[in-house]
């Protein structure tokens, strides 16, 4: 081939490169972490009710609940379910940022489960796919603060950021791993699913087994750090706006609390974390134990849609019940 | 008859991956072409990306 | 992270962007600027670079770096070889040793102790050093090739260069010396081709690899003893098959890349695979797969054992011998040496039925020849059976598809 041709070749190959970023790019404007972000953007200048958090509380939190709790005590209520599965600490304070531009908030609510306010949140740019590619377009500065990159993941995170063949591939290889759980189902028993995907497989979101988790609590409480740096961010963000912040231990399976919650290291760590979070002038919520039946459960973590309807009411009436969130920590 | 279309694909599928650096004679005119060229690198790189994530740990595929 | 058999150690180093971004392609662009003289240097200043970078990053850690000695000293030691000299067995039975004991060595001494817990000479800490199974093998040739005089000794750069030469170090092909020496001296100097052939042809790996192998993983990853028990039995062919598939297409596509890779030096190194698949008997099969090693194997282990030239008897012996050195350089466990057996037995058996039946005939009909096609990639594939898993493990595959269990 010669000269001239090869450069056809490439220039053409970067043609049909080119369409596919373009293609990508018009596709994932309505990813999940955009339809999210959409959300809290076209809500009510005035919410009134801000959740936000992982996937426990992206499911477990059901705002049409939580209003007609309120409205059936005669108060009207916006409620915003600003939480996204699959995200950490830096994409929760930049969606609470985002809500607080341009809408007050009366009350955030901030879900967790175990360790998660203290969890480390260091990233690698490889890490960053799925839902977590948020952090490339949403004020990617807090990613290049908290992330705790090295050289070679910054300028990686920086490249990737503009460029949505890169930026998106989690939403790309999503479907190819959709492919790979069809064709490793055939020939073997089925795999129970929920929504967000395979059952078992949060399963590996909790401890590996009771003294590992009952490590991960004395870990954090020898460094005293209770929380990490964006979730104090998120907090200070919020109280400093004027809202109130109220820190919920999410409702466990009951496995989960007979497997690590049990556990006396688990009513130190509690009590130690209530403390650190009460001294940030935020409140804490005890509701782990409030859905007992197993069947408001999809897996150990998540709440069902009846799960997240009862906790969503229960969660109105405290907050009804205690408008400064500051009695009764126990729910 | 098969034995040499096999022979003729499996020339065209080596001169398409690098292996042979002069096209079969029997290669149909526009698989020598630099559009089609840059079409084959640009569908191989596509490929790359799409399925070069499977060793990431996927537990949410809800996006 | 790191898998046991061989060649687990390229996953993490042929789809990195530190492989072309810190290595490849500023390595190429040097080679082709430099002067002659350079050209060797250059070769092993990134050589050793990617040796140590990979060997910290990926396999073995800072003592996997150290043995970077072990290129040192085989540098040094080679220019002791000459025609007939006794050195040149001091040089292969060194390479032996290296192998014996970074790979072998808790394989060797578990079979006479059993467990690590009951063996006193367990090594805790073992780590293959990058590229060991390549690098000893291509040790081995030129010392033995020296010691024929079929090759020339070139200077101490040039070889260093030759067992340095990253593209080639972790998944072969391996080289031959006095193939990679002119090219070393006198590279293709067509850089348009080059660099066209190169990067068409590392595409094509990479896309071999995650496009095809990595996606039959989803088959694969099922090949342990609790999934088989509870699978359907018919799902069980079409995993071993997908197996097949993985292997091949992993192998071959990593293959792609290192010659690719050293096209952009203008360097040509062997094909390595060659449709292995649509061969009509189990001795074509090896003339096609894995090339370089099946030929390595032939002249180092087969020839010296007599090759072809002793009694009938004892040429299956040789054959049986040479699979199994075989089995055993692609892992150290008694399944591949199973496999290894094997396909010894395979190739003692197709030679019986040669002799009895003739060879082929060229005009034979198609169905025949698809017929011995179809045949030969099933003998292949029921041997991947002991390659994928341990040998309990494929005593229950074999059971459950067999519906004894």
């Amino acid at each position: 081939m010669s000269r001239k041709s090869v450069i056809a070749g490439i220039v053409v190959a970067l043609a049909i490169v080119g369409a596919a970023e373009l293609l990508t790019r018009r596709l994932a404007s309505n990813s999940v972490p955009r339809q999210r972000i959409r959300v809290i953007v076209s809500a009510p200048k005035s919410i009134d009710v801000l959740g936000m958090g992982n996937s426990l509380m992206a499911a477990g939190f059901d705002p049409a609940a939580f209003e007609e709790k309120w409205a059936k005590a005669g108060r009207s209520c916006t409620a915003v379910n600003g939480a996204l599965g699959a995200t950490g600490p830096i994409e929760h304070l930049a969606l609470t940022r985002l809500a607080y531009r341009g809408h007050s908030v009366a009350i955030l609510v901030y879900g967790f489960f175990d360790q998660q306010l203290a969890s480390n949140v260091a990233v690698k740019n490889s890490e960053i796919i799925g839902n977590h590619s948020m952090l490339y377009y949403l004020e990617p500065e807090l990613t290049l603060r908290y992330a705790g990159f090295d050289l070679c993941d910054r300028l990686l995170f920086r490249a990737y950021s503009s460029l949505a063949l890169l930026r998106e591939r989690g939403a790309i290889w999503a479907k190819v791993e959709r492919l790979r759980r069809t064709m490793a189902s055939v020939g073997t028993p089925g795999e129970q699913t929920n929504q967000f995907g395979r059952a078992a497989d949060f399963a590996l979101l909790e401890a590996n087994d009771s003294r590992a988790f009952r490590l991960s609590c004395e870990r954090v409480i020898r460094s005293n750090q209770f929380l990490s740096a964006p979730v104090a961010a998120l907090f200070r963000q919020a109280l400093q706006q004027g809202s109130m912040v109220v820190v919920v231990e999410m409702p466990m399976h009951p496995e989960h609390i007979k497997r690590f919650y049990d556990q006396p290291i688990w009513a130190d760590f509690r009590t130690k974390t209530r403390q650190y979070v009460e001294r940030t002038g935020a409140s804490y919520l005890n509701a782990s134990t409030w859905i007992q039946d197993k069947s408001m459960f999809e897996d150990h973590l998540h709440l069902s849609a009846a799960g997240a309807h009862d906790f969503s009411q229960r969660l109105a009436e405290y907050l009804l019940a205690n408008p400064t969130g500051l009695l009764s920590p126990d729910g | 008859m098969m034995i040499p279309f096999l022979n003729e694909l499996k020339s065209g599928l080596e001169y398409l991956g690098g292996v042979k650096e002069d096209s079969p004679e029997s290669l149909p005119k526009w698989l020598q072409s630099p559009w089609w060229w840059g079409i084959w690198w640009a569908a191989l790189i596509l490929l790359i990306l799409m399925f070069s994530g499977q060793s990431s740990k996927f537990i949410y595929i809800d996006f | 992270m790191f898998d046991q058999r061989e060649g687990g150690e390229r996953r993490m180093i042929f789809n990195t962007l530190p492989y072309y971004l810190l290595f490849l392609f500023p390595a190429a662009i040097a080679f082709q600027f430099s002067r002659p003289a350079w050209r060797s240097v250059v070769c092993n200043v990134f050589g050793g670079a990617f040796f140590l970078f990979f060997s910290i990053t990926a396999v073995g850690g800072i003592p996997g770096a150290f043995c970077l000695l072990i290129f040192l000293w085989e540098s040094a030691f080679s220019r002791l070889y000459r025609k007939g000299s006794w050195v040149c067995w001091v040089g292969v039975l060194q390479s032996i040793s290296f192998l014996v004991v970074f790979k072998y060595w808790n394989f060797l001494t578990g079979l006479y102790f059993g467990s690590p817990q009951l063996n006193p000479w367990y090594w805790k800490g073992a780590f293959l050093p990058l590229g060991i199974s390549f690098f000893t093998f291509e040790f081995i040739h030129y010392a033995a090739d020296r010691h024929q005089g079929r090759t020339e000794a070139g200077t101490a750069a040039e070889y260093m260069s030759f067992i340095l030469y990253f593209p080639t170090m972790v998944a072969g092909p391996i080289k031959r010396y006095q193939d990679f020496l002119p090219k070393i001296r006198n590279p293709e100097t067509d850089s348009l081709t080059n660099w066209r052939i190169g990067v068409t042809r590392i595409l094509a790996g990479l896309a071999k690899k995650f496009a095809i192998a990595d996606l039959m993983t989803a088959f694969t990853n099922h090949l342990n003893q609790a999934d088989i028990l509870s699978a359907q039995r018919w799902a069980l062919p079409l995993w071993l098959a997908a197996y097949g598939v993985k292997i091949y297409f992993d192998f071959s596509g990593y293959s792609d890349i290192a010659i690719g890779s050293a096209r952009l030096f203008g360097i040509r190194v062997p094909e390595n695979f060659d449709w292995p698949y649509l061969q009509t008997s189990i001795a074509d099969f090896w003339r096609h797969w894995h090339i370089s090693l099946s030929r390595w194997l032939t002249d180092y282990v087969f020839i010296p054992l007599g090759g072809s030239r002793v009694k009938e008897g004892r040429i299956c012996v040789n054959l049986l011998v040479t699979m199994l050195v075989s089995g055993l350089w692609h892992g150290a466990g008694l399944n591949f040496l199973v496999w290894g057996a094997w396909h010894g037995v395979l190739l003692v058996a197709h030679r019986m039925w040669t002799r009895w039946l003739g060879p082929a005939s060229p005009s034979r009909p198609f169905y025949r020849t698809a017929l011995c096609t179809v045949g030969t990639y099933l003998w292949v594939n029921v041997g991947w059976a002991f390659f994928c898993m341990d040998l309990p493990t494929a005593a229950v595959f074999f059971r459950h598809l067999l519906g004894t269990r």
